[in-house]
């Protein structure tokens, strides 16, 4: 009986998020539209390579949540991240990932994509680096960026 | 164990895809219809909501295969979770031991820190110290432990004192425990 009820998961996560889970709006006869979109998270890794990360992102302004989580383009950094799926349908995420076998050289990286839905006028976001190491587990700086479809800063 | 189905099992009734037996529970339980009523609202919220669309092909085995991946991390949250639970039951089965540890440590600390005349301001231990997933040592439970661990299992090193899960071995669902505490919104190393 669970087996099939598997498919439906999320589905179900969305349609209890989507209303349920919605923002309360002034005037609930003529809701806003939903937009969704993703925001690319992109790291500036230096000298020493970036074999783990955290980061958080956070809904600074405007009507958001985030409904979805993926992995990045980069190589060793395609699976999805770490997170708390409490943090889904809220403004704010930790993401978090590694890589024992491979690492980032230096240069910029895309390692997750978030998908949001936006209500109203553009939203707003920041990403901050919460820890990082280089493949010998040495702390390491590295700087985030955000990104949209386009390359653009959301 | 409820014989109820599951609220999963209930979408699967609203979709008309649910096993006979299901539908024969809903029939004689009226908790589960009103559960159900209140999926097939929801359904219509929904349609309200944000309109109908078409699924792209493949959307049903990607989510599949998501949804498997996803019930694998929660799985290793709640085991994590049941481990700190263990912890939280033993402080409630002996406040006494708890409070006199508390008096012990603190006396420890004054005669630690030069006796009874010193006028040192209290240091304010980092929210990690003492966690079982803070790997590192470093006072904060964030995926530098959990990549130290994972480093660690590769390498062979198991001691059982990383045994976070509890479960008897230290592997990768020590790993992931220990990643899943990190991005915790409810702990971890923020």
């Amino acid at each position: 009986m669970r087996r099939r009820a598997l498919p439906t998961l999320a589905m179900v996560a969305a349609l209890v998020a989507s209303v349920g889970g919605a923002p309360a709006r002034a005037d609930d006869t003529a809701p806003a539209k939903a937009r969704f979109r993703t925001v690319a998270i992109e790291l500036e890794v230096g000298d020493r390579g970036l074999a783990a990360y955290q980061v958080e992102l956070v809904v600074r302004a405007g009507d958001a949540s985030i409904v979805g989580v993926e992995g990045g383009a980069a190589a060793g950094f395609t699976a999805p991240p770490y997170y708390d799926p409490a943090a889904l349908y809220a403004g704010r995420i930790v993401l978090a990932a590694f890589n024992t076998k491979a690492s980032l050289k230096k240069g910029r990286h895309r390692v997750a994509v978030v998908h949001v839905r936006e209500f109203g006028s553009s939203p707003s976001y920041t990403v901050e680096v919460v820890a990082a190491a280089a493949a010998d587990g040495v702390r390491v700086r590295v700087r985030a960026f955000l990104v949209d479809a386009k390359g653009v800063k959301p | 164990m409820s014989d109820h189905p599951t609220i999963l099992e209930l979408e699967l009734k609203r979709k008309g895809e649910a096993d006979g037996e299901i539908d024969v529970h809903v029939a004689s339980c009226a908790a589960c219809r009103t559960e159900l009523d209140f999926l097939v609202q929801l359904a219509r919220d929904q349609l309200a909501t944000v309109g109908a669309f078409e699924a792209p092909a493949g959307l049903d085995d990607e989510m599949t295969a998501r949804a498997i991946g996803h019930a694998a991390r929660v799985r290793a949250a709640l085991t994590a979770s049941a481990a700190a639970g263990g912890r939280r039951r033993l402080a409630r089965v002996a406040p006494w031991a708890a409070a006199a540890a508390v008096v012990l440590v603190g006396a420890a600390g004054v005669l630690w820190r030069g006796g009874l005349g010193s006028s040192g301001p209290a240091a304010k231990a980092p929210a990690g110290i003492g966690r079982v997933d803070d790997v590192n040592r470093d006072g904060r439970v964030d995926v530098l432990d959990a990549f130290a661990l994972a480093r660690a299992v590769d390498a062979g090193d198991r001691r059982s004192e990383w045994d976070v899960n509890r479960d008897g071995a230290v592997d990768r669902g020590d790993v992931d425990a220990v990643a899943l505490a990190a991005v915790s919104l409810g702990g971890g190393g923020r």
